[in-house]
């Protein structure tokens, strides 16, 4: 039956996308549960890491799954940066004042963008761009399925470490009670800072990862924010196995969006669902805090 | 061991504490009695570094505290059980106790403290991998006195420890603080429960609106008549 | 101040005759801010509802009037009204939303971006209305009837005419009840509940009168610069501009969106003009990086920064 081959194609590249999705938006969900943030400008990071890419390219020759390499420590200390001059002072204030902030930076980063770049759509050529391979009867292009496989052993690494570690623990720890978390002996303040520039170091890795599944422009940034708050809400903010739901449910989501009501109405796809969680069920889809 | 001088804080406008001053020697067992609102849980959390005062000094064993983070405070020996103990409720009983010995100072020793806990607690050890949030108010006691202990602590306060308990519980764990001080642990103890506080410690402060109104042996503050009326319903 | 007031605005009124036509665009264009700042103002300063949804009530605004303009010939000076009309009930309804779903601020906020990009995306499906393209909004004479005109200066007039207006309206809003209602609601719901302001009608009425009045200037738009589309019209950019200018100049207070626009909005004009084409986006850098610094150094805002500094404040308890 054709009808239901497309069905699971689409949804096969449902989840893998969504894995992608799951890998930017961890870093929020991560940073949400040990200081209460939402950074907007958590997409825009990772676009700055797409077009390091281009940079890297073209000055150096170097293909992004190289550049992953580069950038991810380079992004790691970026976040370390912002944490400590821009976030951490005013993480006290009312949350507004922390969303204006951000925004702030989304417009810097945006414009700067297209300041460097021009609005042009750009890519970047990679060694894998444009192979496919068969999955059973199923065609799924290679850099999704690196992605995927990515993602994949990213997530079950980042689990092993919240749950083992004890840089995991005191996440988690300060993410049930930053004061409990004090009294233990936990430098919450450090812990905040790490985690902060984790979740940019996991945006250097998305960021190379997706060049050859996006084309890139200066603008797309907030709206890859959204999509990683849709699936903090989703899966229930802070939550990490909610996190994986959510980008699964995400990704899934838009692949059959296009499928079934084309290009004009799939992207409310994603909002739409966004908004009925945020009214019906804002605890998220797996329940939980708050 | 522990003295504060002049502890004054303030919420806002709302004065909270008056000039507080007291001090702990080691090895005692201190008690710190008064009604619900009278600051008390204010300067715990001011000797633990999460609240500043306007004025006034902690300091412990001749090191200001005044300009360390909770953490460092940790770190020197000042071990707090607070009010409503908050443990981790999402996390197991073993886990808990892991966060207890997260400082540096008792890491090493994580696994003999584990005994130690147990020995003391062993309706805990059999609980272990429970999730804590399902535990029985008394067990979350014991938990966090265990999860207390697991920081090797030179200097114990715990905060309304008998509040919500059956008195069995309460008995039980109040053993255990006075074997612990018979160890030689020192132990500030801040109680609603006066009776039982003036049974347990050696000396105790009354604390009143933010001031210090009373202090003394226990044995003089259990025949003081203002105490009796006020505290003990006499 | 009374005096000073005035005579800022004979100078307002006056000022065009002097100035040539690239400067009365960007007066119309700081000034048409300082109407939208405010009129977010009110919904998001005073009453305290921060809300991403402004993009829709402009684009409401914009959108009926030119269709009904193009459609039926009715003049934009009618046609405002429907689109206000709109606007009122779909700021009625998130207000209804956030009581109803007892929301707190943060799902508030997001939940009206996330309207705002379903408005969005919805619109440039729907042909009739041009879809992604939008609508060049054909000239059609010199006339106040058609609200089209060939030089800057009438649409100067009715810029600062609503802007004045709105700012005044604010002024009111302040010193009456309504605002004492809308600042209790910002500062404590359950509080303001518990001494028996009613939560639903108020949220309702700050949320309304705001979604009205970004109505007026989406109809504005469309006839100044004939050309509506979804992406500019009802995207996020212009709400984000919105929210970010007021902060710079102090949310809640009656002058910071009128001053951070005025200063604002001017400099990265020129900006643009000058540098535009070989820096794009400049301007944009400039707003983002004023408003980090603000946050960082002025977290109220210019204005509430600078009557601290003039008075002296009487010594907090430390």
């Amino acid at each position: 039956m054709p009808g239901l081959m497309i069905f699971f194609q689409a949804v096969i590249q449902g989840i893998m996308m969504g894995s992608v999705y799951f890998l930017m938006a961890t870093g929020l969900s991560m940073i949400f549960s040990v200081t209460r943030l939402l950074n907007f400008a958590h997409g825009d990071f990772m676009v700055v890491a797409m077009y390091s890419c281009l940079v890297l390219f073209v000055g150096l020759k170097l293909d992004p799954y190289v550049s992953i390499f580069l950038i991810t420590p380079l992004m790691f200390g970026l976040g370390l940066l912002i944490y400590r001059f821009l976030i951490r002072p005013v993480l006290r204030a009312h949350i507004l004042m922390v969303i204006q902030l951000t925004l702030g930076l989304v417009f810097i980063v945006e414009s700067g963008l297209l300041l460097i770049f021009t609005a042009d759509f750009k890519t970047v050529p990679t060694f894998l761009t444009g192979s496919k391979i068969y999955l059973g009867p199923f065609i799924v292009g290679t850099p999704l399925l690196v992605s995927f496989l990515t993602s994949s052993f990213i997530a079950g690494f980042l689990f092993w470490v919240l749950k083992t570690t004890d840089f995991g623990r005191a996440i988690r720890a300060i993410a049930q009670s930053p004061d409990a978390a004090a009294l233990m002996g936990i430098n919450v303040g450090r812990i905040q800072m790490q985690v902060f520039g984790l979740g940019f170091l996991l945006l250097g890795i998305a960021g190379p990862m997706v060049i050859p599944l996006l084309t890139m422009m200066p603008f797309m940034g907030l709206h890859l924010t959204l999509f990683a708050f849709i699936i903090l809400v989703l899966g229930g903010m802070g939550n990490f196995l909610g996190a994986l739901l959510g980008g699964l449910i995400l990704g899934v989501a838009e692949a059959l969006g296009y499928l079934y009501l084309g290009a004009g109405f799939a992207p409310a796809v994603p909002y739409s669902i966004f908004v009925l969680v945020l009214l019906f069920k804002p605890q998220g889809l797996l329940g939980g805090r708050r | 061991m522990l003295r504060c001088e002049g502890i004054s804080a303030a919420y806002g406008f709302m004065r909270v504490l008056h000039q507080v001053s007291l001090e702990i020697a080691a090895e005692e067992f201190v008690a710190l009695i008064g009604a619900n609102s009278a600051g008390k849980t204010t300067l715990l959390k001011i000797i633990s570094g999460l609240l500043r005062p306007f004025a006034g000094e902690v300091s412990f064993r001749g090191t200001s505290l005044m300009t360390l983070r909770p953490h460092e405070i940790v770190h020197q020996g000042i071990i707090q059980i607070p009010e409503g103990r908050w443990i981790f409720p999402e996390m197991t009983v073993h886990e808990n106790l892991i966060m207890g010995g997260y400082n540096v100072r008792a890491k090493p020793r994580r696994e003999a403290n584990f005994s130690r806990v147990f020995e003391l607690f062993p309706h805990l050890e059999q609980r272990r991998n429970q999730i804590a949030g399902s535990l029985s108010g008394g067990e979350q006691q014991m938990l966090a006195v265990g999860r207390a202990l697991m920081a090797e602590p030179l200097f114990l306060m715990l905060d309304e420890p008998s509040l919500g308990l059956a008195p069995l519980i309460i008995d039980l764990i109040f053993e255990v603080l006075l074997k612990l001080n018979r160890e030689k642990m020192t132990i500030f103890l801040v109680e609603q429960n006066v009776q039982l506080s003036l049974e347990v410690a050696r000396r105790a402060y009354v604390l009143e609106h933010g001031r210090i109104i009373l202090q003394g042996a226990s044995k003089d503050l259990q025949e003081n008549e203002a105490v009796k009326r006020a505290y003990l319903g006499i | 101040m009374k005096a000073i007031l005035a005579i800022l605005i004979v100078i307002l009124l006056l000022l065009p005759h002097w100035l040539n036509p690239y400067w009365v665009h960007i007066l119309i264009y700081s000034l048409w801010f300082v109407y939208l700042c405010s009129a977010w103002n009110i919904v998001g300063g005073f009453a305290g509802q921060f809300a991403f949804a402004h993009s829709v009530f402009i684009g409401l605004g914009a959108y009926t009037s030119t269709v009904l303009y193009l459609n039926l010939n009715l003049s934009p000076w009618l046609g405002l009204f429907p689109g206000a009309l709109l606007a009122a009930l779909a700021g009625l309804f998130m207000a209804w939303l956030s009581f109803r779903y007892d929301l707190p601020h943060l799902s508030f906020a997001l939940i009206t971006l996330g309207f705002a990009y379903i408005a969005m995306f919805l619109v440039s499906t729907i042909e009739a209305v041009g879809a992604e393209a939008g609508i060049h909004i054909p000239p059609r004479g010199n006339s106040w009837l058609e609200f089209q005109f060939a030089g800057k200066l009438p649409y100067y007039y009715i810029i600062l005419a609503m802007t004045l207006g709105v700012i005044y309206l604010s002024w009111l809003i302040q010193k009456r009840k309504m605002g004492l209602y809308f600042m209790a609601i910002r500062d404590n719901e359950q509080a303001a509940a518990a001494v028996g302001i009613n939560l639903l009608g108020t949220k309702m009425m700050a949320m309304a009168i705001s979604a009205l009045l970004c109505a007026l200037a989406g109809t504005f738009w469309a006839q100044y610069t004939l050309f509506i589309e979804p992406a500019s019209t009802f995207g996020p950019l212009v709400v984000i501009q919105m929210i970010l200018f007021t902060a710079i100049g102090g949310i809640g207070t009656l002058w910071g969106p009128v001053v951070a626009p005025l200063i604002l909005t001017p400099i990265g004009e020129i900006l643009r003009a000058k540098l535009g084409t070989q820096y794009a986006g400049i301007n944009m850098i400039v707003y983002g990086s004023f408003v980090v610094i603000v946050i960082l150094f002025m977290p109220h805002g210019i204005v509430k920064w600078v009557a601290g500094r003039k008075r002296e404040r009487p010594k907090e308890r430390r």
